[in-house]
């Protein structure tokens, strides 16, 4: 028996919805084939977290669609695919990141890093007793020009003579081989042309290579710029050849500026050690430098090797888990949790500031406009709406060049030193000005949308209240203070917690106006006096001068979300919008 | 009627605050219609109004420079006309040539205008030559007038001239017809009584004051280098020689030890040896160094010798008292102090010298220190005492101070006398350099009166008339440059008609050539690229805009209006003139606006959509999740969204490596990362949805209809106004983004507006204030037209949504 999906076997009868149904199914196949291929595919490329988001909407995705109780769900489907993808995977990832220490520095993983340091020839030696091999090179020539195509034969110590086979990639990056490996041939499995003992060329295949450069031959040392800018260095230092006793050879330059053929061997080299963990014995690969036979130590994601002073250096670093390390620092270190509390403060301040300013200005305003006998109240009040009706980067964009410039500013060039004859203002290099132009610019940009809620509240409240006050003799202050405010309060009050959660989130005004300027001094992390934790998040993880640190910034993100999470669900206790969703 | 009359006061501050407010904005729309460099004005408002910049932003205009890169990218048939056959580009080429000859001829025809007009200037300069004399005129006697002193009795009059002759501040032909001399010899005796001693002491004081500051200077010298020696002594002494005095010690303690203590019988033959008597030689050092003078820094160093001293009066007196010369015991200690000699009496003697060195240092140290601070005591009392001796001068001085003034006042009179009378025989603008001389002999006198007069509205009454005069140094400096420059520009102009000639008689035959894969430089070509590049800003836009500047300037300064107009005339002439020479940047402000709405209008259209299909279960069905899934949905908008960047850069740039138009660095790896913000305004969405009766929905089920159709059918059709809000809300919310398109877009063509206005506000443009207004302007006007237009259902949707961002 075919297996039909439900929503087949319950379909309505004419064809047409028939072969809908059918292209339906077929589309879900398809679908279903390509995401577990595409999570497939991730899984290989090492995003693992994505690939897991993949197979759950893969499972969530087939599980709406045929289960029919789940029906409501299919609406969704676009909705979760997206915000799975592009909401809870990097909500996941900033999650595990922020018990870790990626960031510069510690960009690979573990075994990335080892990989690296076994094979990369950056981490190789030439030993004291190295042996050195002579070497000839051969040619391919292109008319009477040289090109890259060549032969090499390998001189030994002894005078035995062997060519070079062919380069095997070993690691290869953005497309460009980084380290390649060599066999030796025998050298009778070559065509060869002599003259005398030498041989002047080699026949492989319809090509013929010429004799070019040895380093010990002078007849040839016109070729040697050629030989070392288009084949020694960019190819063959990069190539270790092997020898028949397993010995590595490769190009080195000596000295007096050739390149040489030395036996090298790798400065790092993998043995299992034991080691005590917990109380326990275990046993473990570490790396061992081979020239002080001396493990690597392993501290905090990084490899540390000693030299002959026995001195600690970083090697290369890896990304590892550090436990709570990020959440921890920003209490314990110093040089961060200083600088920390201050931003964290001035966020509070910066948030509570705004909605006050803004709030009494748009309420005062909405108290005016709300007077039915003043005429062209509508046209006050699209004038005095227009700064929130312009984008708000635009507007920062303004103040910051046009307005807080210290040198050409209209501001400081006019009303501070043209009207008032004072000393310009620092706005931008000293830190309580900074606060007080972003404030400024934080005031104009939202005090209309205070003014507009506020004047929509004060609508709302009934004429016969005012009335009845006055029947009873109120003042003006009582009236306002004893029925407006709280009537009023009782709508705004949501609107202004939210707003409240929106300033404390602020970053674009803070970003674009001061970039969170000007500098904390004696930290070790970007801080700026007028820095909120999310443009310090900002900073940490994508503004390089100082290194990024992922870690940190996911840590101080999941911070911000419990924050904003807790004023918001006072928010919604306070506006009931829970009831809502319930209705 | 009283409420009329406090609307009245309420109609003014509301405007009044309004005009605050919207400040901002009036500045950003005057200042991107100024063709001045607003950053560098001192006005906050210009009267030179051009829509220059939009023209550069929107249309920019193919001026003489971006011709001639043309012409070169069609001779060596480069891109983007690689492809074009021979005819185009001989079309192109010639329509390229004939633009810049007409550039030649407006040139010419503005520079005919300009030199027009400067004729007209100087022939109204000519004309009323009078009156504009007249004018300097008057403001000369104004300030003659200005400037009248009372005049002071004799005696101090005399006396102040007497101090302004000696302290160099006068010379005697100054004064000398103004004042009659024989009286200033007269009261030469009364200022000597008054100010000679006090002067005279006052320069003795100073004299003595460098003096000793000198001597300081020299003490400090030789006390740097005490201190240096006296450190590395210190040094060389703790670290050489008290180790060493241990070891003695210990040697001698040893030694003493064999002789006394140890009980040997072995009879030795002991040679006799001179070894004791060494030693007692160094012993002498010893005692010599126990008679040096030590610091208290030294007091173990100090024991150590007397303690030395004592084993060695211990080791000679057992010596010399003990018996048995023969035994190996003697033998031994002898060795003992053998050696105790060869190490000890060398350095012994150098450790004297070197510690009666040390304290030689350290009495030289004590010395000069003391000597210094006995003559900075010195210094600080002279000092005050000049302080003083300068105040009872000042304060003297004061008593004669309006005397003082009176004589300048005398001196600027007579001569804004001589000027009136100089210059009513000149006639401009012939004579404009000798009034300009004039003018400036004049400023000195003025100042030197100035400088003497506190109260500020007079000083800057006096300044004002000064200032009146200030349009005869514009108009000398716009002659000179204005002629520069016509001058230079003409011969500029020949010039290039030449070379344009020159290229185009080889064009044709170097497009050919290209087109058959030999391409040439054309060297007329290469030849004037450099000259406009260079050449041009240097030798003639300097003058111009100089010019330029000092025709705007002269409008305001001339006291007569009538040459206004050619003024006005020239300025915008040369404006224009810059605008086809000057080599200008490109921008890519249309290329930012486009990438900004497909981006926000792709994001607003697919977000709704799938906004608009999740919000209808939430509305209309009831299933498990259902309230949490709304929940959820709030929880995650609180997510701090930069940090999603992290993850997602990398997802995009392995990404782009299979699907291209993905990647990072592309609009489409943008839009894609917009599509997370999906959950913003499900929630305005799902509330309309309940103001839709469900009755109507119901009805169409009863006659068949699926959940499906009723939806798509029914509530979608009737929900389109809230989805209209909802992508324009969307809309106006991408357009705003700035930070993920900062992160994601990397080439200026791909930036959306938002980053490219932010690098318009950053580095070399920062003070380019005319194109970043428009600029903003030109992105501004559009969205707040928008905004206002549909202000009943956006301010809705807004305060009811999510807060503006």
């Amino acid at each position: 028996m075919i297996l039909i999906p439900p929503f087949l076997k319950y379909a309505g009868g004419d064809a047409m919805t028939r072969v809908w149904k059918f292209i339906g199914w077929i589309l879900l196949a398809l679908f279903n084939a390509f995401s577990i291929w595409g999570a497939l595919f991730l899984f290989q490329k090492g995003f693992y977290e994505l690939s897991i988001t993949f197979f759950v909407l893969i499972v969530l995705i087939d599980f709406f669609i045929f289960n029919r109780k789940s029906y409501p769900f299919r609406y969704m489907i676009p909705a979760i695919i997206l915000l799975f993808i592009l909401v809870l995977y990097p909500i996941a990832f900033t999650i595990k990141t922020a018990f870790t220490n990626y960031g510069t520095g510690h960009i690979m993983t573990r075994q990335e890093v080892v990989d690296r340091l076994l094979t990369d020839p950056v981490y190789t030696y030439v030993p004291n007793d190295a042996k050195e091999y002579n070497y000839e090179v051969f040619v391919e020539f292109n008319g009477i020009e040289p090109t890259d195509d060549f032969k090499l034969i390998v001189i030994t110590p002894n005078g035995d003579k062997y060519i070079m086979g062919e380069i095997k990639s070993i690691r290869v990056q953005a497309g460009k081989m980084l380290l390649g490996e060599a066999n030796l041939k025998e050298i009778d499995d070559y065509n060869l042309i002599k003259e005398g003992d030498k041989i002047i060329a080699i026949v492989d295949e319809d090509k013929t290579y010429r004799y070019f450069y040895s380093p010990d031959d002078i007849d040839t040392a016109i070729n040697e710029v050629f030989f070392k800018s288009k084949i020694g260095f960019p190819l063959l230092s990069k190539v270790e050849i092997v020898d028949f006793q397993g010995n590595r050879l490769s190009m080195r330059f000596s000295e007096d500026g050739t390149l040489r053929l030395k036996s090298i061997r790798h400065l790092y080299r993998l043995s299992l050690s034991e080691v005590v963990e917990n109380g326990k014995n275990v046993v473990k690969t570490v790396l061992v430098n081979d020239i002080t036979n001396k493990p690597l130590l392993e501290e905090n994601g990084t490899f540390y090797d000693f030299d002959e002073n026995g001195e600690k250096k970083p090697v290369m670093g890896y990304i590892s888990y550090v436990g709570t390390k990020n959440f921890s620092q920003i209490f314990t270190d110093p040089t961060i949790s200083g600088p920390f509390m201050k931003i964290f403060l001035w966020n509070f301040t910066y948030a509570a500031l705004s909605v006050l300013f803004t709030f009494v200005i748009g309420l005062s305003f909405a108290l005016v406009l709300n007077n039915n006998s003043l005429k062209g109240r509508s046209l006050y009040r699209t004038l005095l709406i227009i700064p929130w009706a312009i984008p708000a980067f635009i507007s920062v964009l303004i103040w910051k060049n046009g307005f807080f410039n210290e040198t050409y500013g209209i501001i400081n060039k006019f009303i501070v030193s043209g009207l008032f004859n004072k000393e310009s203002i620092q706005w931008m290099t000293n830190p309580f000005w900074a606060k007080v132009a972003v404030l400024i610019v934080n005031t104009w940009l939202g005090f209309p949308y205070m003014m507009t809620v506020s004047l929509g509240a004060l609508q709302s409240i009934p004429d016969e209240l005012y009335e009845a006050a006055s029947i009873d003799g109120a003042s003006k202050g009582q009236r306002f203070w004893k029925i407006t405010f709280p009537l009023l309060m009782t709508t705004v009050a949501p609107l202004l917690i939210g707003s409240f959660a929106f300033n404390f989130n602020n970053f674009v005004n803070i970003y674009l106006l001061t970039s969170g300027g000007p500098a904390i001094p004696n930290t070790s992390t970007p801080a700026g006096a007028t820095d909120i934790l999310i443009s310090y998040t900002y900073k940490l993880a994508f503004e390089a001068g100082r290194g990024q640190d992922f870690g940190f910034a996911s840590a101080i993100s999941i911070l911000i979300f419990f924050i904003v999470a807790g004023i918001s669900f006072v928010n919604f206790r306070i506006s009931g919008s829970f009831e809502e969703v319930n209705r | 009627m009283v409420v009329k009359r406090r609307n009245w006061i309420t109609h003014i501050i509301l405007i009044v605050l309004a005009i605050v407010i919207l400040f901002p904005i009036v500045w950003v729309v005057s200042t991107s219609l100024r063709r001045d460099n607003a950053a560098f004005s001192t006005k906050l408002f210009s009267s030179r109004l051009s829509l220059q910049n939009y023209k550069d932003l929107l249309f920019p205009e193919q001026n003489v420079l971006r011709l001639l890169k043309d012409i070169e990218s069609i001779t060596t048939n480069s891109l983007p006309y690689t492809d074009k056959p021979y005819d185009d580009l001989i079309s192109k080429f010639n329509s390229d040539i004939e633009g810049l000859k007409k550039y030649s001829v407006e040139t010419k025809s503005l520079l005919a205008t300009t030199d027009k007009e400067y004729e007209n200037i100087q022939k109204f300069i000519t004309d009323n030559s009078k009156e504009l004399i007249a004018s300097l005129v008057e403001n000369a006697n104004l300030i003659k007038e200005k400037s009248k002193e009372n005049k002071p009795d004799e005696e101090k009059l005399y006396v102040a001239l007497n101090v302004l002759l000696k302290e160099g501040n006068l010379k005697e032909r100054d004064i000398d017809d103004y004042f009659d001399l024989n009286k200033v010899k007269e009261f030469e005796k009364k200022w000597e009584d008054l100010f000679l001693n006090l002067s005279d002491n006052i320069n003795k004081k100073e004299n003595e004051i460098k003096t000793v500051e000198n001597q300081i200077n020299l003490l400090k010298k030789d006390l740097d280098f005490y201190q240096k020696e006296y450190t590395r002594m210190l040094n060389v002494i703790r670290e050489s020689i008290y180790p060493q005095f241990l070891s003695f010690k210990d040697t001698l303690v040893v030694a003493l030890d064999i002789l006394k203590n140890s009980d040997s019988s072995v009879k030795v033959f002991v040679s006799e040896s001179n070894e004791m008597e060494e030693f007692e030689k160094t012993r002498n050092y010893l005692k010599k160094l126990s008679n040096a003078k030590f610091t208290d820094e030294f007091s173990d160093l100090f024991e150590v010798i007397q303690r030395l001293n004592n084993l060695a009066d211990e080791v000679l007196s057992v010596w010399k008292s003990f018996p048995d010369k023969s035994s190996s015991k003697y033998a031994d200690f002898l060795s003992t102090i053998r050696l105790f000699n060869l190490k000890a009496s060398k350095q012994l003697k150098e450790s004297v010298d070197i510690i009666n060195n040390f304290s030689d240092i350290v009495d030289n140290y004590l010395e000069k220190s003391n000597l210094l601070s006995a003559l900075s005591k010195k210094l600080e009392e002279d000092k005050s005492e000049f302080e003083k001796l300068k105040s009872e001068y000042e304060n003297k001085k004061l008593e004669i101070n309006d005397a003082e003034k009176f004589v300048y006042s005398v001196i600027l009179e007579n001569k804004v006398k001589s000027f009136v009378s100089k210059i009513e025989k000149y006639s401009l603008p012939k004579d404009i350099r000798k009034t300009y001389f004039a003018i400036k002999s004049l400023r000195t006198s003025l100042n030197n009166y100035l400088s003497y007069i506190d109260d500020d509205v007079k000083r800057k009454e006096l300044r004002v008339y000064f200032r009146n005069m200030d349009w005869v140094e514009t108009y000398m400096n716009l002659e000179k440059r204005y002629e520069t420059f016509s001058k230079n520009m003409k011969a500029f102009l020949e010039e290039f008609d030449k070379y344009v000639d020159s290229i185009e008689g080889i064009g044709p035959n170097a497009i050919r050539s290209a087109k058959n894969g030999i391409k040439i430089r054309i060297s007329a070509l290469s030849q004037l690229f450099p000259k406009i590049q260079s050449d041009y800003p240097v030798k003639i836009a300097s003058n111009l805009s100089l010019a330029s500047k000092l025709a705007v300037n002269l409008i305001d300064y001339l006291p007569l209006k009538g040459a206004n107009p050619s003024l006005k005339v020239i300025d915008k002439k040369l404006f224009r003139i810059d605008q086809i020479w000057k080599e200008k940047t490109d921008h890519h402000l249309i290329r930012w606006i486009l990438n900004s709405v497909i981006v926000a209008g792709l994001v607003a259209i697919i977000t709704t959509l799938v906004n608009a299909l999740a919000a209808y279960p939430f509305s209309r069905m009831r299933f498990r999740g259902r309230k949490y899934g709304i929940m959820s949905l709030l929880l995650i908008q609180m997510f701090p969204a930069i940090m999603y960047m992290v993850a997602l850069y990398g997802f995009l740039s392995f990404l782009g490596r299979y699907i291209p138009f993905l990647g990072l660095n592309t609009l489409g790896g943008l839009i894609f990362v917009y599509l997370g913000g999906i959950a913003f305004n499900m929630y305005l969405i799902k509330g309309f949805y309940d103001t839709i009766p469900s009755s109507l929905e119901e009805a169409a089920m009863i006659d068949g209809a699926t959940r499906w159709q009723t939806f798509w059918r029914i509530v979608l059709p009737l929900a389109s106004p809230i989805l209209a809000v909802v992508i324009i809300l969307s809309f106006m919310g991408t357009f705003n983004e700035f930070v993920l398109a900062r992160i994601i877009l990397q080439d200026v063509e791909k930036y959306t507006y938002a980053v490219g206005l932010w690098t318009f506000s950053t580095g070399p443009f920062e003070t380019e204030w005319g194109l970043f207004s428009a600029a903003a302007l030109i992105g501004m006007a559009p969205m707040v037209i928008l905004f206002l237009s549909m202000q009943k259902y956006l301010v809705g949707g807004l305060t009811k949504g999510s807060v503006k961002g």
